[in-house]
């Protein structure tokens, strides 16, 4: 099958042409990084099939970051694939310099101007002569704009390779490499003055961006947006909406059970289905609707093309501690889902970078989570519901603030890590694009549920209601397989307030998938979703908390080691050594700051709540002071460049002066 | 040089490049709105420098600054705007007021 190659900038639309022609459903945003794999998927034209290859973004064929030579890898290794380089209608005079490397390269080399409607006096044509290779219009979104390039890739897969003359092994002379494109990109601006191609000003900056960039008023914005956020998916929106699930969810399970008992005589077996496998999958489902709400937000702020000026106001605050704005990126990933965002560590530049951006990314609340959050909030904090999430949410990045600070000082690194970020154009979302990336994180969610929590709740049915003997508990009243074995485990949760083994083995099913919390819990304290928070509140029940260990409980799934897909993704990413090193990190950052929370809020006795509030407030204090002590204690190192630094006075040229 | 009277020994093209050089400066010290000419790079990693040529940072090229932030310039060149850091930003020297 001949392949197709998508190359080009990043944040072209590559990915939303892949989507468009092969009618694929992966994820494309408004900012640069998000594709770091190849991609590919076959898809027809004309009847010929055709393998479509989308290759993460590259500014030059020599590649940069581990993703732009996962891209250039691939573009050598397939000399006869078609190569369509994407080009952004609004940037050519830097988009060009790729497409003219390529030409060096491949003779199969076809130019897709995208958003060309943006541009008014672009002459294709004329750049097509200029240039000598084949130029089309298009808009990656619509595909009754994409039939003239369709045909030119057939066309084009059909005519022969001209072997072009391989690149000398000479080793690599910067001095030579700057004359190179210092005259290619004459070469382009003369290209593109002949076909007429003007623009005004300069693409991505806007006026906007002097109050979102702003030192005060965008942290404010920033602080607004996301209160917004978690207002909509937690507020009345979501409130409602997963009720209305949890209904559905709770019918279901009551017509089944009745049903089942009318026809059925073996208790065991109507338990296992409606208990075990029915109510430990419908609960986790029921807070489906939240985690659609909190993906279609961070969607829409990313098409908007906001997150990267995010990435862009914190890279100040991520610098003292280590880290740069690029971290941003994947950390903001590590809201949706942890084991994707460890893999979106590679666009980061060095190794030192990604190890410490990886061990810091499970302090960022997946939404594997929100379940967990919802469940507890209900039936503890139920005016209150949002911000208490909203406070834990904080409680994780103010954490992840402090571990990067520790790290810093541990690690001791002398180089300095660098901060460079192209910023993409506002736009107004794609509301298609936005729901249907919403639907596909949402569907990827199902997908973990029907698999992995369908097994893992008919594993936690059968051990937590049969003995070793095999007899059924409810019936025999012996000690379960599960109670034997978490009923050791539990003296070690004591101390934290919920030393129950129902809640133990929550715990420990969560390093599954943390879905499984609350799967388990459901299934422990035998009720359907909508009785579940109730349920918990009940000192009888299995699974019970007062307020002061519900909070434990929180704080210590939020801190604790993140499930068994985010620690292979890690040890791929970055060695067994750090994903072991994230283990008991995690762990011992999740004892530590739980048994602190429940001894302060036992102490505190009826104010939990402003205790709580105190306590989240008392962690930015203590970040904000070391930060500034840490500041203090800089000196000027970085003599180097032995030029005068204007708020110092010394050789450190203001890197350490701020 | 300014105020100062020249040795007659030095020829125009020195004055000329005395006079260049008085106006060079690091990116990063230009004042917002404030536009510039690449000139050259100063101790910069290898691979970083290579970043910024393919983004079009090769002498001559004209760069505006259009935004400072604390330790960070959004500057504009080729039409359209990066943002850089200060290390990053003040490796780069360029002449300032001078034309493309």
């Amino acid at each position: 099958m001949k392949k197709v190659i998508l190359a080009g900038n990043p944040n072209t639309g590559k990915t939303t042409l892949f989507n468009t022609l092969a009618g694929a459903n992966e994820h494309a945003s408004n900012w640069h990084g998000v594709t770091v794999d190849v991609k590919e998927k076959p898809f027809k034209i004309e009847g010929q099939e055709f393998l479509l290859c989308d290759i993460p973004g590259l500014y030059s064929l020599d590649g940069y970051s581990e993703e732009e030579k996962i891209a250039s890898d691939f573009i050598e290794k397939n000399p006869d694939a078609v190569i369509v380089c994407i080009l952004d209608a609004n940037n050519l005079r830097r988009n060009l310099f790729l497409a003219l490397e390529l030409k060096e390269k491949s003779s199969h080399v076809l130019l897709a101007i995208n958003m060309a409607k943006e541009v008014k006096n672009l002459d294709a044509q004329a750049l097509e002569s200029e240039l000598g290779m084949k130029c089309f219009k298009i808009d990656a979104r619509k595909k009754k704009t994409l039939k003239d390039l369709e045909k030119a890739i057939v066309a084009e897969s059909q005519s022969k390779t001209i072997a072009k003359p391989p690149q000398s092994a000479q080793p690599f002379d910067m001095g030579e490499f700057e004359k190179k494109s210092k005259r290619c990109f004459f070469k382009i601006d003369e290209h593109l003055s002949k076909a007429g191609y003007k623009t005004n000003g300069f693409y991505g900056f806007s006026r906007l961006d002097k109050f979102l960039l702003h030192p005060f008023w965008g942290f404010l914005a920033f602080a607004l947006v996301m209160a917004a956020v978690f207002f909509v998916t937690f507020g009345a929106v979501g409130s409602f909406l997963s009720g209305l699930v949890c209904g559905g969810a709770e019918w279901t399970i009551e017509r089944m059970t009745a049903f089942m008992s009318a026809h059925l005589s073996s208790t065991i077996f109507i338990d296992f289905v409606c208990k075990g496998v029915l109510g430990g999958v419908l609960t986790v489902l029921s807070f489906m609707p939240q985690i659609v709400l909190l993906f279609l937000c961070l969607n829409f702020l990313e098409d908007v093309g906001y997150l990267s000026r995010v990435a862009l106001l914190f890279d100040g605050v991520f610098k003292k501690l280590g880290l740069t704005g690029r971290s941003a990126f994947s950390l903001i990933m590590g809201f949706g889902c942890t084991t994707t965002a460890i893999m979106t560590t590679r666009n980061l530049d060095s190794t030192s970078l990604k190890k410490r951006t990886a061990l810091l990314l499970p302090f960022m609340s997946c939404s594997a989570k929100l379940p967990i959050y919802a469940v507890i909030c209900s039936a503890f904090f139920t005016k209150h519901k949002a911000l208490m999430v909203f406070l834990l949410y904080m409680l994780g990045i103010g954490l992840m603030l402090l571990v990067s600070l520790v790290l810093k000082a541990v690690a001791k690194t002398k180089s300095q890590e660098t901060f460079m970020l192209e910023l993409p154009k506002y736009r107004l979302p794609n509301f298609k694009k936005v729901v249907s990336n919403a639907m596909k994180s949402a569907g990827d969610f199902f997908v973990r549920v029907g698999g992995i929590l369908l097994l893992a709740s008919i594993v936690v049915f059968v051990l937590y209601n049969f003995s070793f003997g095999l007899t059924y508990v409810p019936l025999s009243g012996d000690k379960s397989i599960l109670e034997s074995l978490a009923g050791v485990l539990r003296y070690l949760f004591v101390p934290l307030g919920f030393g129950s083994v129902g809640a133990v083995i929550a715990i420990l099913s969560g390093l599954v998938a943390k879905e499984m919390v609350v799967s388990s819990l459901a299934i422990i304290n035998a009720v359907g979703a909508p009785m579940l928070a109730q349920s918990l509140t009940m000192p009888g029940a299995a699974v019970s908390f007062s307020a002061a260990s519900a909070i434990s409980f929180l704080v210590f799934v939020l801190l604790y080691p993140p499930c068994i897909s985010a620690f292979f993704s890690m040890r791929r990413e970055v060695g067994t050594k750090t994903a072991v090193l994230s283990f008991f990190l995690q762990f011992a950052v999740a004892y530590v700051v739980s048994f602190l929370t429940f001894t302060i809020l036992r102490l505190a006795g009826g104010c939990f709540w402003w205790v709580s509030v105190l306590l989240c407030f008392a962690l930015a204090i203590a970040v904000f002071v070391v930060v500034k002590c840490g500041k203090k204690k800089q000196a000027c190192s970085l003599e180097v460049l032995k030029i005068r630094c204007n708020s110092c006075k010394e050789n450190c040229h203001g890197n350490n002066c701020l | 040089m300014a105020g100062k009277s020249l040795p007659f020994f030095i020829s125009i093209k020195k004055v000329e490049y005395i006079f260049c050089m008085e106006n060079i400066c690091f990116l990063f010290d230009l004042a917002e709105g404030e536009v510039g000419v690449v000139f050259d790079f100063v101790s910069l990693e290898m691979r970083k420098r290579k970043r910024l040529i393919e983004l079009g940072f090769v002498c001559g090229e004209k760069v505006t600054i259009l935004k400072k932030i604390k330790n960070l310039a959004i500057v504009g060149i080729r039409g359209f705007s990066l943002c850089l850091d200060r290390v990053l930003a003040g490796s780069i020297r360029v002449q300032k007021g001078a034309r493309a």
